[in-house]
């Protein structure tokens, strides 16, 4: 295989890492848009599901029933997290809520960690195990399914934000409460069910992430960190950005291997990223200040 | 369009939110997830049981031997009266200079024999026992025995020459002729304190997190057993989350105050840098028992490691592999952590040493979701099926391993290629919960160890059934096969073992002595010896292999190997 096939497939397989990184990059951006708050319990909220699914399986619930609930669980999650940690302290400013969300993200680690160990466990696939092989590596069917699932997501939120009245409502109360509130949305609602839509995409990523590595109270929810970056990258204001983001997060983490020398150089991939999220900023300038969001959310 | 304005709805005016303000539930918050967060990381263990049986006595053994012998060893039994030792407390001196630790051939009873008699004299002896039934002293031996209870024997080394041999029965050591008082740091008269960082969450977790449980079985037991000289033993254990900052800042708040010793210390990364910034030097604090394998541990004169280091482990490997026709190798190791460092630097001079050649070398970030693009790089090196590498070490934290099987398919990708097919496993991999996770692509894998794990034939041996129940009755359904379990119940063994030996007049130098003359034999490992200068106690490994199929783990193999010491030591 020659160079550019080296390349080729290395793209193929950083896809997985671009789906992950994407769909979390979506659910913190829906957030973040209905409230200004940069939900760092992003990782609980993908991890928490997971532990539901394998707990619903345990328990011989069949897949079909038990993938709903886990899903639900994680919008449920969300639901809660807004109304517990973020909308109380919002006279208090955003500091103060993206606080209440550290605190959930310690506090699910430590509940994840008593009820289920801290031993990595074999979560439960949602995809077959089907090992596709790639060049001289392997990528699961459930990786792909990963990066298929965001594919959805994307265009779905497109069409829902984009096409319907619901959507429209969305937006509005997100970029204008007030407003919205005077044309009677109740913003509150909207609010709420944006972060029940979040926490069921940080769900429905962390089970499927879950399926194809392995489910850990500790390591699942770090890997919605690189996700914050894809966020930032696309701007944190619309979910095509939030795509976007996703993808240099996941081939520069995917692709790096690739390089001859840097392979073997400590902390490169984070480097490169690091340098782009510069770039990426000091071209952006203002626009890239967390509080300071325009455009519209598609 | 505006960004901020309108986000920000009236808090209602009546409800919850009146009697508590933002600032107030912010705070309630916050201390909540503390407790939380500090009850399940810090833990005091203060055990539990009674105290020893009646009749505590110490069995003082002074004895002349040859050669301008200073003969001043002290033996002190404790034991009896907690319900979990049964008859048989062993005891007896034993030629040349060993501490016997280990689980009574008649089941149940551990033994702790010892002499302080350096090589080649023989410690004599004439122990009392106390209400448990007689210990013949004995010399060279400690064998039959009858008595009760748990008894730590140990003679005190004098200088150079030989000093008085172990013995004794079972007797328990707060009689009053043990009793101390305050003697050193953290020493009272009625406790001992000791500290240890630990693994609670993140990536080590996984292999970590259950040693504050094998430390605390061997306190409990100890403490039931009417504590070290009425002495009881207190742990303080705080996670650093194998931070090594925060590591060493915990450590240095441990070494500030009342804390005699650290023992354990499982977490690896704060400890290495608390060595090597000289603070354990400066503090003069015993590090005791330590099981963190990294080899800054193996070059302090206050640290005594129980672990085979990652190093040796490593050579070991690359020995074995080369001893089985390997000439091409390939290694995948955590570039994280400084044992995945240090290990596969080890591993690529050793190969290269022995005139083998590494053709594939990957080091992986922990926290990724996926190593497709990795594992192509390495297959692309190393081959799969018939490939190039004829030996793979995976030096890896287990969740970072299973992620590696999962980007590998076909036969053998990630792993050694054809014939002779080797792919070893680090003892970081030596976990049931990773065995049976990691199920078929784990099949064959070699995994070391340098302990006796609770697996035939060496399961047999009286000290690893004791390790087992012991653990067992902390918690019941822990993977007792994990092997820094194992070690953290050894390192605090070992601990107990000192301490008994400079009990009543418990000081720190006499602990250092103590440790650097003593040799610490334990059915859990080899026999111990640490001297001022040679730190490596544990020079040796032996391997295990997995075997799965049809989707399950079904157990380990013993491959026979003995014990293979390190090529460079």
């Amino acid at each position: 295989m020659g160079v550019l096939g080296q390349w080729i497939t290395g793209i193929v397989l950083s896809l997985p890492l671009v789906g992950v990184y994407a769909i979390f990059a979506i659910g913190i951006v829906l957030m973040y848009r209905a409230s200004k708050v940069l939900n760092l319990a992003h990782g609980v909220m993908a991890t928490f599901p997971a532990y539901i699914l394998y707990a619903l399986s345990g328990w011989g619930i069949p897949l079909l029933i038990a993938l709903p609930l886990a899903i639900a669980a994680g919008g449920g999650l969300g639901y809660l997290v807004q109304k517990l940690f973020v909308a109380p302290f919002r006279s208090m400013g955003e500091t103060a809520q993206t606080v209440g969300t550290v605190v959930v993200l310690g506090l699910g680690i430590a509940i994840m960690a008593t009820l289920w160990g801290a031993a990595p466990l074999l979560a439960v696939g949602v995809f077959p195990e089907v090992t596709f092989t790639v060049g001289q590596s392997g990528v699961r069917l459930g990786e792909i399914g990963l990066f298929a699932t965001m594919l959805v997501i994307f265009f779905a939120l497109q069409t829902l934000f984009s096409t319907t009245d619901f959507g429209l409502l969305m937006r509005g109360s997100a970029e204008n409460p007030r407003a919205a509130s005077l044309m009677g949305v109740n913003p509150e609602l909207m609010t709420a069910l944006s972060w029940i839509l979040g926490g069921s995409l940080a769900g429905l990523a962390g089970i499927m992430l879950a399926g194809v590595t392995t489910l850990h109270p500790y390591s699942l929810p770090l890997q919605a960190l690189p996700g914050f970056l894809a966020a930032l990258l696309g701007g944190l204001g619309s979910i095509s950005g939030a795509v976007v983001g996703g993808a240099i997060v996941g081939f520069v983490l995917g692709l790096v291997p690739l390089v001859p020398g840097l392979v073997q150089l400590q902390g490169a991939p984070q480097l490169m990223l690091a340098i782009i999220g510069m770039v990426v900023m000091a071209r952006r300038g203002q626009t890239l200040v967390a509080t300071d969001v325009r455009g519209g959310i598609v | 369009m505006e960004a901020d304005t309108g986000m920000s709805t009236p808090v209602p005016s009546n409800g919850p939110g009146a009697q508590w303000s933002p600032g107030m539930k912010l705070v309630a918050v916050f201390v909540a997830g503390a407790l939380f967060g500090a009850f399940s990381s810090v833990e005091i263990s203060k055990g539990s049981g009674g105290g020893g049986g009646g009749g505590g006595q110490v069995a003082s053994d002074f004895s002349g031997g040859g050669g301008g012998a200073e003969g001043d060893g002290t033996d002190v039994a404790f034991g009896g009266g907690g319900e979990d030792f049964a008859e048989g407390g062993d005891f007896g001196a034993d030629a040349g200079s060993s501490t016997d630790f280990g689980g009574s051939d008649s089941g149940g009873g551990s033994e702790f024999g010892s002499t302080g008699a350096t090589s080649g004299d023989v410690g004599t002896s004439s122990g009392t026992t106390s209400s448990g039934g007689s210990a013949p002293a004995s010399s060279g031996g400690g064998k039959p025995r009858q008595g009760s209870g748990v008894t730590v024997g140990g003679g005190t080394s004098g200088g150079g020459g030989t000093t008085g041999g172990g013995t004794g029965g079972g007797g328990t050591g707060s009689g009053s002729g043990c009793k101390g008082g305050k003697s050193d740091k953290g020493v009272s008269a009625s406790a001992i304190k000791v500290a240890s960082t630990v693994v609670l969450d993140g990536p080590g977790a996984s292999l970590l997190s259950s040693s504050p449980v094998g430390m605390r079985a061997v306190i409990n037991k100890t403490n039931r057993a009417g504590g070290v000289c009425g002495r009881r033993i207190e742990l303080t254990t705080v996670n650093d989350s194998w931070d090594a900052a925060r590591g060493q800042q915990i450590l240095r708040r441990f070494m500030e105050e009342d804390y005699f010793a650290l023992t354990v210390v499982p977490s690896s990364e704060g400890l290495g840098q608390a060595i090597d910034s000289g603070d354990v030097e400066k503090a003069g604090i015993p590090v005791v028992g330590t099981d963190g394998m990294r080899i800054n541990q193996y070059k302090s004169a206050w640290v005594w490691p129980v672990a085979t280091a990652t190093v040796s482990t490593m050579r070991i490997i690359a020995q074995h592999a080369y001893s089985k026709g390997a000439r091409k190798f390939g290694i995948v190791w955590d570039q994280k952590f400084r044992f995945g460092i240090e290990g596969a630097t080890a591993y690529k001079d050793q190969v290269k040493k022995l005139g083998g050649s590494v053709v594939a070398d990957m080091p992986l970030d922990p926290d990724k979701p996926s190593y497709g693009t990795e594992a192509q790089t390495f297959n692309r090196a190393c081959g799969t099926g018939n490939g190039n590498c004829e030996a793979v070490a995976l030096l890896l934290v287990p969740s970072t391993a299973l992620t590696w099987r999962n980007a590998n398919s076909g036969e053998n990708a990630g792993r050694a290629g054809k014939a002779p097919k080797l792919t070893y496993g680090h003892q970081t991999l030596f976990t049931d919960d990773f065995a049976s996770a990691c199920r078929d692509w784990c099949d064959g894998m070699i995994v070391w160890t340098g302990y006796n794990p609770p697996i035939p034939p060496v399961d047999t041996k009286p000290g690893v059934a004791k390790f087992v129940a012991d653990v067992r009755a902390e918690r019941a359904g822990i993977d007792f096969r994990n092997q820094f379990l194992e070690g953290a119940y050894l390192g605090m063994s070992l601990f107990v073992d000192a301490v008994g030996g400079c009990s009543p007049e418990l000081t720190r130098a006499c602990l250092k002595n103590r440790l650097n003359s003593v040799e610490f034999k334990s059915d859990l490992s080899n026999s111990l010896k640490w001297t001022a200068n040679a730190r490596n106690a544990n020079k040796t490994a032996q391997a295990f292999q997995i075997e799965a199929s049809g989707g399950s783990f079904n157990g380990w193999r013993y491959l026979q190997t003995g014990w293979v010491k390190d090529p460079a030591l």
